[in-house]
């Protein structure tokens, strides 16, 4: 079965199955994602008009048995940055689209009336019906009434309340393989799904199977690539503390942002460590390791119970933790899940809205530290679309425009997550060349020189460091296109015998002959073609810069500044 | 230095490992390596350090050398196994990314003022602490009495595992253990994992 372009247009209602275009035909995952929002989406256009599209892709791989590559990834234009914009997923919706044939799903256009719909595909093509029922109800009642109506079997795409209300922080939640939501996290793309007036998609493959060009050859890649996976001391690390393990290490290195970003150590980092954390989870019955989409062999996900050893959130991460944690100080991981359940079912970005709280916090709106507040505010105010809900929701940049406070950590308007780039200078490089706001998933920590990207600079020069995180970038744009997992990159980094099974993967999966090479032309066509995208949307070089207090306020303890100026940044695209 | 010693029933010690992440006192000789220091522990070979510890971090810098000399009055260590995500890769010990840091630790120097030994607050984080944990705490450890009461106070349902207290030789119950806690002085803690009856 050849894989198509399914397209949606929300302002007739029409639905059509098209070839993939030649140009397309390489790319998956934030790849496809980004060529075709470039393509199609006008950069100037309102992220939440008709002109935007939003895309969701699976990755090259995924649908297939290869080890950890049940990425889905959406793109648009985001509403939070004004950039484009790419965020990725696990969960059992890469799966059952790849399945069904599904290159990729375009949605366009906009409904003229008030009605919302949702969106259904299987392997007949897509239709469009509307809803009334899941109107104003959060992700999880979503999942299990939509379950209820098809089976249990399918992928379901959804908003919540924050998407609906179409909050700048607003994301799309995945089911996963229990029935509990993963997210496309960042950048608001809940709300462009919110804008095309769509709750869900119901996603139902029947049964079908993606083909392999050569199983043989394929089996064999897969063998050794999940094998380098599993033999790495990092996966044994993820699978017992999940990534709330570098909560200890960054607190160590100055580097946990606390009290919005006012200091690098946080005197409660024990109570919400990853060691603390899993002993939590094991006490009360829970899963200190789980897998979030099928066939992952490293498993950092979890299930955290409440003190009844009830259901509470599953898969939080560091960042959220952090956010929720060190950034507002509060040191109680019960507080913490209850924050994270809420706004995975509120459909609405964690590191976003927890940030967002933090300044809200030093504008004097509550307390640091006030976890109580913070979660009347999210059930109360943010799910409920009050004023201040929607101060809140439309992410922190927003909140300190509207209490006048300057320390607001955001880079193109998006939350700086987890790791304060004065105390880690290369995060910081990321966070301010990245075309999609500051996010620590764009620059990974990938075998560079297996990659051919090594650089040539001194790496202890400025122009080095700028050299290494830019490669960094463009092998994690070829990672981002294939589906896998980032989790991949500590065996890639180490294992002689990662990457090369990928390639060959790949090469399997499609009867080509990649080289290592063209992954990393694949990286590079990426950033540039995400560039130019926000350069024809009105973004300079200036907006390349964190913000100004990073530079004037040493962080204790180390008391470090950022200290790059404007034009070591810029040399960042001379490639 | 007041000498607790807790008996715990013997499927849960290796909760109690996770103590072992704000910290032990150790006493350093003036010149000792972190890797010397290290391996006076109880379980931790040369071996095991060169392969396990894959992030080290000197008061609060990350290092790059299990051969670094300690020297001066304190000095606080942190060990990791290997660390996942950007992050981790810049801090881990002569990885590629180190040169992304912020700042690396440098080499401590003589100045010959110091000949006592040094006060060394080691924290034991990740892997290593699950894996080494319980020998170190069998045959004991220093750390502050209100470490051990503010780690109880949110992990009760270990407090309950515990069978028998010891304080300075007399028995003792986790009630008045508790109330004993409540300063920053050093105890000497060990526990063992012995069938509650």
């Amino acid at each position: 079965m050849a894989d198509k372009i399914f397209r949606v247009n929300m302002t007739d209602l029409s639905t059509s199955i098209e070839d993939v275009p030649a140009d397309w035909a390489g790319h998956g995952g934030r790849g496809l994602t980004s060529t075709i929002v470039a393509a199609e989406v006008p950069p100037t256009c309102h992220p939440l008009g008709p002109n935007n599209k939003l895309i969701f892709a699976p990755g090259l791989l995924s649908g297939t048995a290869a080890a950890n590559s049940g990425r889905i990834s959406a793109g648009a234009k985001s509403p939070l940055t004004g950039t484009i914009k790419e965020a990725n997923s696990g969960g059992t919706s890469a799966q059952q689209l790849a399945k069904l044939g599904c290159k990729a799903l375009i949605i366009e256009g906009q409904p003229k009336d008030d009605d919302w719909y949702s969106l259904s595909l299987t392997p007949e093509g897509v239709t469009i019906n509307k809803e009334e029922e899941l109107i104003g109800k959060g992700n999880f009642d979503v999942v299990e009434s939509v379950e209820k109506r098809f089976t249990d079997k399918i992928g379901i795409l959804s908003i919540g309340q924050a998407g609906e209300m179409q909050m700048s922080a607003a994301n799309i939640s995945v089911k996963d393989p229990d029935s509990h939501v993963r997210s496309l996290g960042r950048g608001g793309l809940g709300a462009v799904m919110g804008s095309k007036k769509i709750k869900f998609i119901a996603l139902d493959a029947q049964g079908g199977k993606v083909d392999i060009a050569d199983p043989d050859a394929f089996k064999a890649a897969n063998k050794t690539f999940a094998k380098a996976l599993v033999d790495h001391p990092v996966s044994q690390a993820l699978g017992t503390y999940g990534t709330n393990v570098l909560v200890n290490i960054i607190n160590e290195a100055g580097g946990l942002p606390t009290r919005n970003f006012t200091k690098g150590q946080f005197e409660g980092h024990e109570q919400i460590s990853g060691e603390t954390m899993h002993d939590l989870i094991v006490e009360r019955g829970g899963k200190p390791k789980h897998a979030c989409h099928q066939g992952c062999v490293i498993q950092c996900s979890q299930i955290y119970n409440d003190l009844k050893g009830k259901y509470k959130t599953s898969g939080i991460e560091y960042e959220s933790i952090w956010a929720m944690g060190a950034d507002c100080t509060v040191d109680n991981l019960d507080q913490i899940a209850e924050m994270d359940h809420l706004l995975d079912d509120i459909g609405i970005d964690t590191i976003e809205t927890a940030v967002a709280f933090g300044v809200a916090m030093e504008g004097g709106v509550l307390d640091f530290g006030d976890s109580n507040e913070m979660i009347r505010i999210m059930k109360d105010e943010i799910a409920q679309g009050t004023p201040l809900g929607r101060v809140i929701g439309n992410g922190a940049a927003n909140v300190g425009r509207t209490y006048g406070v300057t320390r607001v950590p955001v880079v193109k308007n998006q939350a700086i997550p987890a790791y304060d780039p004065r105390a880690i200078k290369g995060i910081g490089i990321t966070y301010a060349t990245s075309t999609q706001g500051a996010d620590h998933t764009m620059g990974y920590t990938i075998a560079t020189e297996i990659l051919g990207v090594g650089g040539s600079a001194d790496p202890l020069s400025k122009e080095g460091q700028v050299e290494l995180s830019r490669n960094l970038q463009i092998a994690t744009a070829a990672i981002d296109s294939t589906g896998m997992c980032l989790f991949i990159a500590f065996a890639a980094l180490d294992d002689g015998t990662c990457l090369p099974a990928l390639v060959d993967m790949l090469n399997a999966r499609f009867g080509i002959g990649l080289t290592a090479d063209d992954v990393t032309n694949l990286g590079m066509s990426i950033l540039k073609t995400e560039h130019a995208f926000n350069t024809a949307a009105g973004f300079t070089n200036l907006d390349d810069r964190l913000p100004e207090f990073f530079e004037t306020e040493p962080i204790p303890p180390h008391n470090a500044v950022w200290d790059f100026t404007g034009e070591e940044i810029d040399t960042f695209w001379n490639f | 230095m007041k000498q607790i010693r807790l008996f715990v029933n013997t499927e849960v010690p290796g909760g109690f490992t996770t103590l072992l992440q704000g910290g032990i006192f150790l006493k350093a000789e003036q010149g000792e390596t972190i890797g010397d220091l290290i391996t006076s522990l109880p379980g931790f070979t040369m071996e095991y350090a060169r392969q396990k510890i894959q992030t080290i971090f000197l008061d609060g810098l990350p290092a790059d050398d299990l051969d670094q000399q300690l020297w001066g009055k304190k000095a606080v260590i942190a060990i990791s196994a290997a660390m996942p995500g950007l992050a981790g890769a810049i801090f881990r010990k002569g990885g590629m990314h180190a040169s992304l840091r912020t700042e690396t630790a440098g080499k401590l120097s003589e100045n010959g003022q110091n000949t006592r030994p040094l006060q060394v607050r080691l924290k034991l984080f990740n892997m290593i602490a699950a894996e080494r944990g319980l020998e170190i705490l069998d045959e004991g450890c220093v750390l502050p009495a209100a470490a051990l009461e503010k780690f109880f106070a949110y992990r009760l349902p270990l407090l309950a595992t515990v069978h028998k207290v010891m304080m300075d030789d007399n028995v003792t119950d986790t009630d008045k253990l508790r109330d004993s806690l409540q300063s920053d002085n050093l105890i000497r803690l060990s526990i063992r994992s012995t069938n509650g009856g």
